[in-house]
C-alpha cells in the first residue's frame, strides 16, 4: 500500500508507462512517416528535374531533344506525352537554326545559279567573237567564197565575191547559182556545186578562159547543212608558173644544145682536121684518111639518131605486151656483137606491161650494149625480172648485170645526164634515153654496183595484173 | 736546129691523125696520146716545145695536164682545144699556165699561125 504524496503517483503509474509508450510510438511514426515523405520528395523532384533540362533543351531550341525516363512508373505517360509533343514541335518548327541552314542553302543556290549565269555569258561572249571573227574572215579573204545549201541557194557571199558580182548582199543571198551572173567564175562554181550536191563529195576546177579561175567546193559531211566554194583568180601565178617552165624549159633546151654542140664540135674537127691534112699531102695514102672520115662521119650519124630517139615524144597509145618477147628480141639482135666479142647473155624475163614496144625494145638494147661493152671475153651478161614485194599494183624489177669494172662511185650520180660518158666515141646517150623511156612508162631506173662487181642497171616497171586486162 | 717536138693529147683518132699529119706535113715533129696517162708518160720524157691538150679526156681532164707539164717540161707551151666554149675554163686554165685557150673546130691553117707565134718566141730566145 502506498502512502504519502507519492502514493497517487504510484497508483497512476501504469497509466504513465501507456502514455510514455504512445507518445514513443506516436514520435517513432511521425518521424517515420516525414522521414519517407522527404525521401519521396527527393525522388520526385530528381524526376522533374528530368523534365526541366527537357524543358530548357525546348528553350534552347533542341526540338530534337527526347526524355529518356527511369523515374516513376505513374510519370510515364506523361513522359510519353512529352517526347510526343516534342516530336511534332520538331515536325512542325521552323527553328531558328533551320532557318540559318536553309538561308545559307538558299544563298549557296544563288550563287551558283550567279556563276551558270556569268558562264553562259561568257560563252556567248565567245560565241558572238566567233561568229564576228567567222564574218570578218569571210569577208577579208582576197578571193570568192560563198556557202551554198543542199538546194543550191547561196546562202552567204564574202566582200570579194560582192565586189566582182555587184550590187548588195541581199541582192544574192538565197539565189541560185544559176541565176549568178553568166560568166566566169560563175558558171564553172554552179557546175562544179551541181557535182558537189550530186555526190557529196569535194571537187576541184580550172577554168583557162580570159583569166585562169581556180575553184574548190568542199563537200557535204552527213550533219552540214551547206558547203563552202572558192574560187580565186590564179591568171598572174599560172602566167609566172609558165614563164618559169618556159625559162626552165629553155635552160635545159640550152644545156642539151651545149652538149649537142660539144658532140658535133669533135668529130667536125676530125674531119675539117682530116681533110686539111690531106690537102696538104695530097700524095699520101687515101685509106687512113677515107677510115677515119668515115668513122667521125658515122659518129655524128649516131649522134643525130640518138638525140631524135631521146627528143623523140612520148607516144600515149602504150599496148599491153610481154616483156618476154622484147628482151628475147633484144638479146638475138645484139647476138652478133656477143659472138664476135666471146660473150653470152642469159635472160629471164617475163611481165606484161603497157608498152612502146619500139621504144621499150630500144631500153633492152641500150642497156645490154652497155654491158656488151664493159665485158671481158667469156663473160656472161644476165637479165632477169622479179616481182617486187608488197606493191600495188604489182611492180617488176628487171635487173641487168655485167661483170665489168662496174660504175665509179662518183660517176654514179651523172650516169643519166645527157653527154656524160666514159667510153671513147660513146655519145653519152644511150642511158639518158633509157631514163626517159622508163620514166615514160610509169618506172624507174637505178644505176650501181652488184655486190659481187660488175655494173648492176635496176629498171622498174609497173605490171598490169590479169583483173585490169580488158579484152580488146 | 730540130724541129720543134709537140705533143698532141686527143682521145679522137680522127683529130690526132688530122692534127699530126697536118702539122707533120708543116715540118714539126709531133707525139700522140690519147688520154692522161700516156700523156704524162710522153711529157716525162725528151723535152717538148709544145702541148695541145685536149680539155676532156677519159682518165682526167686538162687541168692535170698542164700541171705535170709545168713540173715536167718547163719550157714547153701549152695549148688547150676544147669543144667546150667556157670563158671560166678558159680563166681557169690560162691561170694555171696555158699559153692559149682554143675552140673545137678550128682550121688547122689557124691553129698553126698560133703555134709559129708561140714557138717563135722560143726561136727568139734560143
Amino acid at each position: 500500500v502506498l502512502t504519502g504524496a507519492a502514493a497517487p503517483a504510484i497508483r497512476r503509474f501504469p497509466e504513465i508507462q501507456a502514455t510514455v509508450i504512445l507518445s514513443i510510438a506516436g514520435i517513432g511514426l511521425l518521424v517515420g512517416v516525414g522521414v519517407g515523405f522527404l525521401l519521396r520528395i527527393r525522388y520526385v523532384h530528381r524526376s522533374l528535374a528530368e523534365f526541366a533540362r527537357a524543358a530548357d533543351a525546348v528553350d534552347g531550341e533542341d526540338l530534337a531533344y527526347r526524355i529518356t525516363w527511369n523515374g516513376p512508373a505513374e510519370f510515364a505517360p506523361f513522359v510519353d506525352r512529352f517526347n510526343s509533343m516534342l516530336e511534332r514541335l520538331e515536325a512542325t518548327t521552323v527553328t531558328k537554326r533551320r532557318l540559318e541552314h536553309g538561308d545559307a542553302a538558299v544563298r549557296a543556290a544563288n550563287q551558283s545559279l550567279n556563276t551558270e549565269i556569268a558562264a553562259r555569258a561568257e560563252m556567248l561572249k565567245v560565241v558572238e567573237n566567233a561568229a564576228q571573227a567567222w564574218r570578218r574572215t569571210f569577208d577579208a579573204v582576197d578571193f570568192v567564197l560563198l556557202t551554198v545549201d543542199r538546194s543550191g541557194k547561196v546562202q552567204r557571199v564574202n566582200r570579194s565575191a560582192l565586189l566582182l558580182l555587184g550590187g548588195r548582199f541581199d541582192d544574192w543571198i538565197g539565189r541560185p547559182l544559176s541565176q549568178f551572173p553568166a560568166h566566169q567564175p560563175w558558171l564553172a562554181a554552179n557546175s562544179l556545186v551541181g557535182e558537189v550536191i550530186a555526190d557529196s563529195v569535194a571537187h576541184r576546177a580550172q577554168v583557162d578562159e580570159d583569166k585562169v579561175w581556180e575553184l574548190a567546193c568542199t563537200g557535204f559531211g552527213s550533219s552540214d547543212e551547206f558547203c563552202v566554194l572558192w574560187a580565186r583568180d590564179v591568171t598572174k601565178t599560172v602566167e609566172l608558173q609558165r614563164a618559169v617552165l618556159r625559162s626552165e624549159a629553155m635552160g635545159a633546151m640550152g644545156e642539151l644544145l651545149a652538149g649537142v654542140a660539144h658532140e658535133v664540135r669533135n668529130p667536125l674537127f676530125a674531119i675539117t682536121a682530116l681533110l686539111d691534112a690531106w690537102s696538104l699531102q695530097p700524095g699520101v695514102q687515101q685509106v687512113p684518111f677515107l677510115q677515119m672520115l668515115r668513122q667521125e662521119v658515122m659518129r655524128m650519124r649516131q649522134l643525130m639518131e640518138e638525140l631524135l630517139e631521146y627528143g623523140r615524144p612520148f607516144s600515149s597509145q602504150l599496148v599491153l605486151g610481154d616483156l618476154q618477147s622484147v628482151a628475147a628480141e633484144a638479146v638475138s639482135i645484139l647476138d652478133p656483137a656477143c659472138k664476135a666479142r666471146g660473150l653470152s647473155i642469159r635472160a629471164d624475163v617475163s611481165g606484161r606491161v603497157r608498152m612502146d614496144r619500139a621504144r621499150m625494145l630500144r631500153v633492152f638494147l641500150n642497156l645490154l650494149q652497155n654491158a656488151i661493152d664493159h665485158s671481158d671475153t667469156g663473160a656472161t651478161i644476165e637479165v632477169e625480172s622479179r616481182l617486187r614485194p608488197n606493191t600495188k599494183p604489182g611492180m617488176l624489177d628487171i635487173f641487168f648485170r655485167d661483170h665489168g669494172k662496174g660504175f665509179m662511185a662518183a660517176d654514179l650520180p651523172k650516169v643519166f645526164n645527157p653527154f656524160f660518158t666514159r667510153r671513147p666515141g660513146g655519145t653519152g646517150l644511150g642511158l639518158p634515153i633509157v631514163h626517159r623511156i622508163v620514166e615514160e612508162h610509169g618506172g624507174a631506173i637505178t644505176a650501181g654496183n652488184h655486190a659481187e662487181g660488175g655494173a648492176l642497171i635496176t629498171v622498174q616497171l609497173p605490171l598490169v595484173e590479169e583483173a585490169d586486162v580488158v579484152p580488146a | 736546129m730540130p724541129p720543134p717536138r709537140i705533143l698532141i693529147v686527143d682521145d679522137n683518132d680522127g683529130i690526132r691523125l688530122g692534127v699530126r699529119l697536118y702539122l707533120q706535113g708543116c715540118g714539126f715533129e709531133v707525139l700522140e696520146a690519147s688520154d692522161c696517162a700516156t700523156a704524162v708518160r710522153a711529157l716525162r720524157g725528151d723535152a717538148l716545145d709544145l702541148a695541145i691538150l685536149d680539155y676532156s679526156l677519159p682518165d682526167g681532164t686538162a687541168l692535170e695536164l698542164i700541171h705535170e707539164a709545168r713540173a715536167a717540161q718547163p719550157q714547153a707551151k701549152v695549148v688547150v682545144l676544147t669543144a667546150y666554149p667556157s670563158v671560166k675554163l678558159a680563166e681557169e686554165v690560162q691561170e694555171r699556165g696555158a699559153a692559149r685557150f682554143l675552140i673545137k673546130p678550128i682550121e688547122l691553117s689557124d691553129l698553126r699561125e698560133v703555134l709559129d707565134e708561140l714557138l717563135g718566141d722560143r726561136e727568139g730566145r734560143s
